[in-house]
């Protein structure tokens, strides 16, 4: 049988060990509270950066097209490739990173060939065109401004708010006139 | 001429610095491509100074901007390189030694090596390094202790139901133990109550031998009245006796008497029987009298036998009294010794018991009430980890979405 000395120090270890429990699972609570903001806040950078990788597709499209119709552009890209590709060696002195050096400096000269202003539908689907080529149809915004307006979204996901789906982000930028430069198609 | 206003002068040389062709300057200003010229000529000779950039660093920032542009590099990646870098340096990777160190890290990688994957990554790395103004190492460090943190309290929960168990355990032998206390309190009380009835038994049978001894002090006082009695008839017989004694009335005497009568009845010529008759009526009168001295005799004899048992009831009855003082005496002294020590004994025992209940009752209830909050912060941490695996879900979906819905036309 456990005597009354024990048992009260039994009590008074459980009611460390309680104690320390308690304290360490509302830390752990915590940081998930804050996991939760950080995957709310991932949200709207995934949105962001697939906005942005779909704006540098198109950028690259757009320059090859305007490389082939242009021979002067041809060779401005070939010789920025070169360069790259010749720094590349030099600083690497590797082929494949020369190789990757001179890829990525045609790519940019690419990109920034077909860089222009973008627009962006505000409908189910997010579809990037540019400025000049705005289907008549749907409603448009610059690009410029629903990044802005997503950076908002951010800071408010961060503060706690839940942001939803997709629809309801949609319909939050919709909301959010303020930031949101329209374009109105042409007739 | 008409002049360009001061703002998109600062525009221009802004975009010039960003690194912008002059056909993109044109586009985005919508100033010709002359007045562009001249602009950029004003920078490079230093009459334009732009606000916060020194003249002289213009041009290497345009260059930076080129070769930024170039490698299609933002510039979060470009700090990212130089933070590479700074970390190349730290693990004591010098420039010269970049291309043996690529060698190694190629030779170490798999050829399957998901290079962009990676990078993806490292660049996540960095915004969440930014974000929360801890390097890799700490977050790896939180992380780590995090899940130990977890392992730890798991354990913890597992001990504490084992501790819980076993205190389960050690408070039925307490409540048997008070349950056997209650049982034995019963029975001296029980012990009590039969003493309490035996004493009121010795009481009564005191109470009957009062009254037993008072019926026969009664009858002790009729005998010796009755005594009193008979002793003055006795008294009077023999007195009679004693007269005809002193008279002088032996047998011979009365033989005597006979020949006497009848030499009388001769000489005086009387009949015989009248002598008689007078003779016997004077007999009868004898006869009475020893009748009388032999119930003197008897009342003698039966009044000694009711001496003898006057005496012998009377020292009974001291016997009894002595006995009865005796065993009143022992019986109070015993029964409220024993009472008392049973009841102190009881009392004390039960109150102890008592005290020591209601402490460890209150202790377990403390300690529930402990485990309780620690089970509700737990909960509510199960709950928040449920949110974020909630929230993990939701952002894979997300991304599913987006990638499903961002579409190029």
């Amino acid at each position: 049988m456990i005597s009354k000395n024990n048992l009260e120090q039994t009590i008074a270890n459980l009611k460390k060990e309680l104690a320390c429990i308690e304290s360490s699972s509302q830390g752990i609570g915590r940081r998930f509270a804050i996991l939760q903001r950080e995957a709310e806040s991932l949200k709207i950078e995934f949105l962001k950066y697939s906005l942005e990788k779909q704006r540098k597709v198109l950028a690259r499209q757009r320059g090859l097209d305007s490389l082939i119709r242009d021979r002067k552009k041809i060779k401005t890209g070939l010789a920025v490739a070169a360069g790259g590709l010749i720094l590349g060696g030099l600083i690497s002195k590797d082929k494949y990173t020369a190789l990757n050096a001179g890829l990525s400096g045609f790519n940019g000269v690419l990109q920034g060939f077909g860089e222009t202003r973008w627009a962006v539908s505000l409908q189910k689907e997010l579809v990037i065109v540019p400025h000049n080529a705005i289907p008549a149809k749907g409603t448009w915004v610059t690009l410029e401004s629903l990044i802005a307006a997503i950076h908002d979204l951010k800071t408010e996901a961060l503060q706690g708010k839940r942001l939803g789906t997709l629809d309801n982000i949609i319909q939050r930028l919709q909301q959010s006139r303020r930031k949101l430069i329209y374009i109105a198609p042409p007739d | 001429m008409k002049e360009i206003p001061w703002g998109k002068r600062l525009e221009i040389a802004r975009c010039y610095i960003l690194g912008h062709t002059y056909m993109e300057i044109e586009e985005e200003t919508g100033v010709s491509h002359g007045s562009i010229a001249n602009i950029v000529s004003e920078i490079e000779q230093g009459k334009l100074t732009i606000p916060g950039i020194p003249s002289d660093q213009v041009n290497d920032l345009r260059q930076l901007s080129f070769d930024l542009k170039k490698k299609c590099l933002e510039l979060s990646q470009a700090l990212l390189g130089i933070s590479f870098f700074e970390r190349l340096r730290a693990l004591d990777i010098s420039p010269e030694r970049l291309d043996r160190w690529s060698e190694l890290t190629k030779r170490l990688a798999p050829a399957d090596f998901p290079a962009k994957d990676f990078v993806e990554a490292a660049l996540r790395l960095h915004e969440l390094e930014k974000s929360y103004g801890k390097s890799f190492e700490i977050l790896t460090e939180e992380c780590m202790k995090l899940q130990q943190g977890t392992e730890k309290l798991r354990e913890e929960v597992k001990s504490l139901d084992k501790k819980k168990a076993e205190l389960a355990e050690e408070v039925e032998p307490l409540s048997l133990q008070v349950e056997k206390s209650k049982k034995e309190k019963g029975k001296l009380e029980n012990d009590v109550d039969i003493q309490a009835v035996k004493l009121r038994e010795l009481t009564s049978k005191v109470k009957e031998t009062e009254k037993e001894r008072q019926e026969l002090n009664r009858e002790i006082k009729d005998l010796r009245g009755r005594k009193v009695k008979l002793c003055s008839k006795v008294d009077g017989k023999e007195e009679s006796l004693r007269r005809l004694n002193d008279i002088g009335f032996p047998d011979e005497d009365l033989l005597r008497l006979r020949n006497l009568l009848e030499k009388i009845a001769k000489k005086e010529g009387i009949h015989a029987n009248q002598l008689k008759e007078s003779f016997f009526r004077a007999l009868d009168y004898f006869i009475s009298l020893s009748e009388l001295q032999k119930m003197a005799e008897k009342e003698a004899e039966t009044l000694k036998k009711t001496r003898k048992e006057k005496s012998a009831l009377t020292g009974e009855i001291v016997e009894l009294e002595n006995r009865k003082a005796l065993l009143q005496g022992e019986t109070c002294e015993s029964a409220s010794l024993a009472s008392q020590t049973i009841r102190n004994a009881s009392a004390e025992a039960v109150s102890q018991i008592q005290q020591e209940v209601v402490t460890i009752r209150e202790q377990l209830k403390a300690t529930l009430a402990d485990i309780l909050i620690a089970g509700s912060a737990v909960a509510e941490m199960k709950a928040m980890e449920r949110k974020g695996e909630e929230s993990a879900k939701e952002l894979a979906d997300f991304i599913k979405e987006v990638k499903s819905r961002v579409e190029v036309q």
